[in-house]
């Protein structure tokens, strides 16, 4: 039943990019969005499995749509949705949490025609509707763990995360070749096979998984006899993160560079990879075409804050690839530029053949 | 069993500390109302959705990325229907230098420009472009979407706008009069904006009375040709239909495409990720064991995990959907 239900809850996700990308960017792009993100392997897979990600982009997408509901119609229903929408999204993943300010803000900055009494007003009803659906989680943890608190993963994210801050320079070429590889798989994989990386008998010996997975997962098994022994493991990893990132900014700022490959691109070689790298790449020509062509309004720009906030916030903490998908609809809308574009040239292109074809030859 | 126990220590926690009664009546929410709470969040999701995806009259779509002269046309009538003649105009003149049987339907284009200069204040043009309209639906032969009805109806909207692009109030006045097979509001709303444009604010206000009666009542045919005034534009009306259609097209493929791909690949719980911990603490909620990731006693709870899949997961799978 659970796969019925995210079948279900994948095609209204798909209905809703395409919804989005309508509004955006008129009829066409907006379809070719929404078939690009729902129409595609990848979301397939996370529709079967269970796993909260199909759930999560179908509210973090409705919260989007209502968002710019928000933004053009300025009715006071929609920012309670809104906010109802957001807190479901974060009883969902906690991440979403995280779109609350950004949200208001460029809800309150993109208001037109409207007083400071009414923007603080409707940015309030996004606020409680927010609350209203989270306050009987956080009551529940204030209750049990005297915390008020939403869940409790911040320490052994960071950990993972924080600890390759410290990392000495040689590191770095490394890594920056397993980016590059990364970004532009699976072209890359044709120039240069991923067995070239390998360097050791595992399978897992490879410095693209390496640089993937191993290393996070060395990073907190060097910190788990010391924190399994304290009483809260979590404010364990917790304190030894911070302290990391305290010791180390600038590396850590660095690596937040390697968090955004690792969280846009997918790193193994074969057609899924080909396929969300090859949409990430459409979305970001897209989202740069639109740029340099000055075509950004308020809506967009409200969206692609809000994209730019949900993956500040993934990757300052710990990130991978499969968070993308909740943001994945974003990239398939601005994809669907570019494709919209390619696909007219190409009618055009076919027109003009068939009329150019005289009567004989087309009885031919 | 344990519903006494808990029950109880929370009676006496209220009684000694009325500040937790709060967060008492959360926790109980969470506990005994699961089904109750999947449902209702389900139900605000489904609504969220629903709203989301009603199309909202006020925002305004973009210009066409890759402007063909069909999809200008389209978009000039989009912005007609919106009641913005004067920023219509400028791309339904665009297409009027292009080829008009590169057109899907000329006839309806140049019942659009007319509309569009008319309104502009463009008599002279409108008038030209209704004759030249009247010309196209003359050479046009009967098929599914016109039948002689919609001729008829047709040439009566092309009639209403020739003669008030020519200042005929007494030719409208007929057109608008005859009530026969397909009274035409339009016409009235014409007549409405003739008499308003000569001063005559009285008789305009009991045209636009007679169009507002006559306009809700229309039939579908009227719909599709008698398109003048947003809520009663047939353009976009039919347009947005269609637009429905493909959409709802796209979601059923995409479900369909989902649950055949779930059909192939039985595989639900993924070693190495959260799904089995999902698994999990859907089970224990099931069993009333409340949010725990723990699979033996005492259940202590977590919030390592945050509640909202597990508790949309139990309905769905509990523990019979995992051998």
């Amino acid at each position: 039943m659970v796969v019925v239900l995210q079948a279900i809850l994948l095609g209204l996700a798909a209905g809703l990019t395409a919804t989005l990308g309508m509004r955006l960017f008129g009829p066409v792009p907006g379809m070719i969005g929404g078939a690009l993100f729902g129409i595609n392997s990848e979301s397939a897979h996370y529709a079967h499995w269970l796993l909260s990600e199909v759930p999560f982009t179908f509210l973090l997408l409705a919260v989007l749509v209502l968002a710019l509901r928000c933004q053009s119609g300025q009715r006071q229903a929609d920012f309670v949705a809104c906010g109802i929408g957001l807190g479901l999204a974060t009883m969902m993943r906690v991440i979403a949490g995280a779109l609350v300010i950004p949200l208001s803000l460029g809800l309150v900055l993109s208001a037109t025609g409207r007083s400071r009494r009414q923007r603080a007003q409707q940015i309030g009803l996004l606020v409680i509707g927010f609350s209203v659906v989270i306050a009987p989680w956080v009551g529940r943890n204030l209750d049990t763990f005297g915390q008020v608190t939403f869940s409790s993963r911040l320490g052994g994210n960071l950990i993972r995360r924080a600890a390759r801050a410290a990392e000495p320079l040689d590191a770095y070429p490394a890594w920056l070749a397993a980016s590059v590889w990364m970004a532009t798989n699976p072209l890359s994989n044709l120039v240069y096979p991923i067995s070239r990386f390998q360097w050791g008998p595992e399978n897992e010996d490879n410095l693209i998984w390496d640089f993937h997975v191993n290393d996070q997962v060395r990073y907190i098994g060097r910190y788990e006899p010391v924190c399994q022994a304290r009483p809260d493991t979590d404010a364990c990893y917790a304190e030894i993160g911070l302290a990391f990132v305290q010791a180390y900014p600038i590396g850590y700022a660095v690596q937040s560079f390697f968090a955004l490959v690792l969280l846009l691109f997918a790193p193994l070689p074969g057609p899924q990879a080909l396929e969300h790298n090859g949409l990430v790449w459409l979305g970001l020509i897209g989202m740069f075409g639109m740029f340099a062509s000055r075509r950004l309004g308020s809506p967009h720009w409200l969206v692609l804050g809000l994209l730019g906030a949900y993956v500040g916030a993934s990757i300052v903490v710990d990130t991978q690839v499969r968070y993308l998908l909740p943001v994945l609809p974003i990239f398939a809308v601005f994809g669907g530029v570019p494709a919209a574009r390619a696909l007219a040239a190409a009618s055009r292109v076919g027109r003009q053949a068939v009329r150019s074809r005289t009567p004989v030859q087309a009885a031919e | 069993m344990g519903d006494v126990g808990t029950a109880a220590e929370t009676a006496r926690a209220l009684k000694s500390s009325p500040s937790l009664l709060f967060s008492s009546f959360c926790t109980a929410c969470v506990r005994h109302s699961l089904p109750a709470i999947t449902v209702a969040a389900g139900f605000a999701a489904l609504a969220a959705a629903l709203v989301a995806c009603t199309p909202q009259g006020a925002a305004r779509q973009p210009p066409p990325l890759a402007p063909t002269p069909e999809s200008t046309w389209r978009y000039g009538a989009y912005l007609l229907s919106l009641d913005d003649a004067v920023g219509a105009r400028p791309y339904l003149e665009q297409v009027a230098n292009a080829p008009l049987n590169d057109l899907t339907d000329a006839t309806l284009y140049l019942r659009d420009l007319t509309e569009a200069r008319l309104f502009a204040g463009d008599l002279a043009g409108a008038a030209a472009a209704a004759r030249q309209a009247r010309a196209r639906l003359a050479g046009e032969h009967r098929s599914a979407w016109l039948q002689a009805d919609d001729r008829q109806l047709f040439e009566r909207t092309i009639d209403a706008l020739q003669a008030a692009a020519e200042d005929d109030q007494q030719r409208l006045s007929a057109v608008a009069a005859d009530e026969g097979t397909f009274p035409s509001a339009d016409a009235w709303y014409l007549l409405g904006w003739l008499a308003e444009r000569h001063g005559q604010l009285d008789a305009a206000r009991v045209d636009y009375r007679a169009f507002l009666e006559r306009r809700d009542g229309r039939s579908c045919a009227e719909r599709r040709h008698a398109p003048v005034r947003p809520g009663c534009g047939t353009v976009s009306f039919f347009r947005f239909d269609r637009g429905r259609v493909l959409l709802f097209a796209l979601m059923l493929a995409v479900m369909v495409n989902a649950l055949a791909f779930a059909k192939v690949n039985p595989d639900r719980i993924v070693s190495g990720t959260d799904s089995p911990q999902y698994d999990l603490m859907a089970k224990q909620l099931a069993s009333d064991r409340g949010f725990t990731l723990a699979d033996q006693p005492p259940y202590l709870p977590t919030l390592f995990r945050e509640p909202g899949y597990p508790l949309l997961v139990p309905p769905s799978t509990g523990s019979a959907a995992h051998p």
